[in-house]
């Protein structure tokens, strides 16, 4: 009976000792995962850092190219708008240049603060002269917003064309007007002048007309 | 020697009623007397046939000729106007270009409504437009030049 016990105390201290030779390579390699994923993140870390201050330095200079092309454009749209006063424009500008540089932080918080603004001061002037300074500042915010996506450096010319483009669109269309009101003006002018003149001169201003006539035609040496 | 019935034309169709009235006479010349003191009496005017008498009693027949050369040469300018003139007021320019342009100068007279006022004048080979229409034209290509400049 005492070799039995004893067999069996000898069995479960082997058992304990197979198993605790088990826990620690169980522990070695666990140590060693946990210390490699550890490296990972340290690696991760400064790859983190490495690509804030580096890689993407590029894309925000095009994006602060942009928008100071896009502030540039702004301005001299809301400048050229009739109805506003200096200072009303410079507010507008600043607000809308602004909305333009939180364009990657606080978007829509400045956007809100500057179509509160924008609301206020064009609410008093004519729905035309509206109507282009919405198309044209509405023009700049999506060229800007289509370069940011594109983030190439050609993005300055595009838009340079683009708005050449707007304005030579503009000018025929005030030359085409402008055209037609010169001949409906003279047209009308013409008919209604002579019909009027024609018929208001009586016989006797007519034969004084005649007289100042023959003298304008002797100053001018006509008849020598 | 200027003959008075040159002083006395006013306007082209004066001219060419005295041109007729002396045909008439040089022809009756050459005819019977009758005829001639028929013409004279019936179909010359009261004052011209005092005027041809009293001047050409000495040769008659060189003196009807001389005048008829005389016309010839008699300055004359067109003139439209835009109204049928009054005898006054025909006086009245007849009495300004003598008195300034040529002491026997007469005026042809042509009626164009279109000129809306003012004359237009032909003389000498030469032609000048002082018409109230064309003044009105001119003033609005003007203003039409203006507008295209703006």
């Amino acid at each position: 009976m005492g070799n039995e016990l004893l067999y069996v105390l000898i069995g479960l201290i082997s058992a304990l000792g197979f198993l605790l030779v088990v826990f620690m390579m169980l522990y070695l390699k666990s140590q060693k995962s946990v210390n490699g994923l550890r490296n990972d993140l340290d690696n991760l870390k400064k790859d983190k850092v490495d690509l804030e201050k580096g890689t993407y330095e590029p894309v925000n200079t095009q994006a602060r190219a942009i928008i100071d092309t896009a502030n540039r454009k702004a301005s001299e749209i809301i400048a050229s708008v009739q109805g506003l006063s200096e200072q009303e424009k410079n507010v507008l500008t600043n607000s809308f240049q602004q909305m333009l540089a939180a364009n990657l932080r606080d978007y829509q918080a400045v956007a809100s603060k500057f179509s509160q603004t924008y609301d206020g001061f064009v609410a008093n002037i004519g729905r035309d002269v509206r109507t282009r300074l919405d198309t044209g500042l509405n023009k700049v915010i999506a060229d800007a917003q289509a370069e940011m996506k594109q983030s190439t450096l050609s993005v300055n010319s595009a838009i340079q064309n683009l708005y050449k483009g707007y304005e030579a669109e503009v000018s025929e269309y005030k030359k085409g007007i402008l055209s037609q009101i010169d001949k409906l003006g003279v047209d009308i002018i013409k008919q209604v002048s002579l019909k009027v003149l024609g018929k208001s001169l009586s016989k006797k201003e007519q034969e004084e007309l005649v007289i100042k006539s023959l003298e304008e035609a002797k100053k001018l040496g006509f008849f020598e | 020697m200027e003959s008075e019935l040159l002083s006395k034309l006013r306007t082209k169709d004066d001219l060419d009623i005295l041109r007729g009235e002396l045909d008439l006479l040089e022809n009756a010349l050459y005819q019977t007397n009758t005829l001639y003191n028929d013409v004279i009496k019936n179909d010359i005017r009261s004052w011209v046939s005092e005027i041809i008498l009293r001047e050409g009693k000495e040769d008659l027949k060189g003196y009807i000729k001389k005048i008829k050369a005389d016309l010839l040469k008699l300055p004359v300018l067109s003139a439209s106007i835009n109204f049928e003139p009054s005898n006054s007021f025909i006086e009245k320019m007849s009495i300004w270009l003598k008195k300034n342009i040529d002491e026997k100068i007469v005026v042809d007279l042509l009626m164009n409504t279109a000129s809306l006022g003012g004359i237009q004048l032909s003389y000498r080979g030469k032609y000048l437009d002082l018409s109230l229409r064309k003044k009105i034209s001119a003033e609005l290509s003007n203003l039409r030049l203006n507008t295209s400049n703006k």
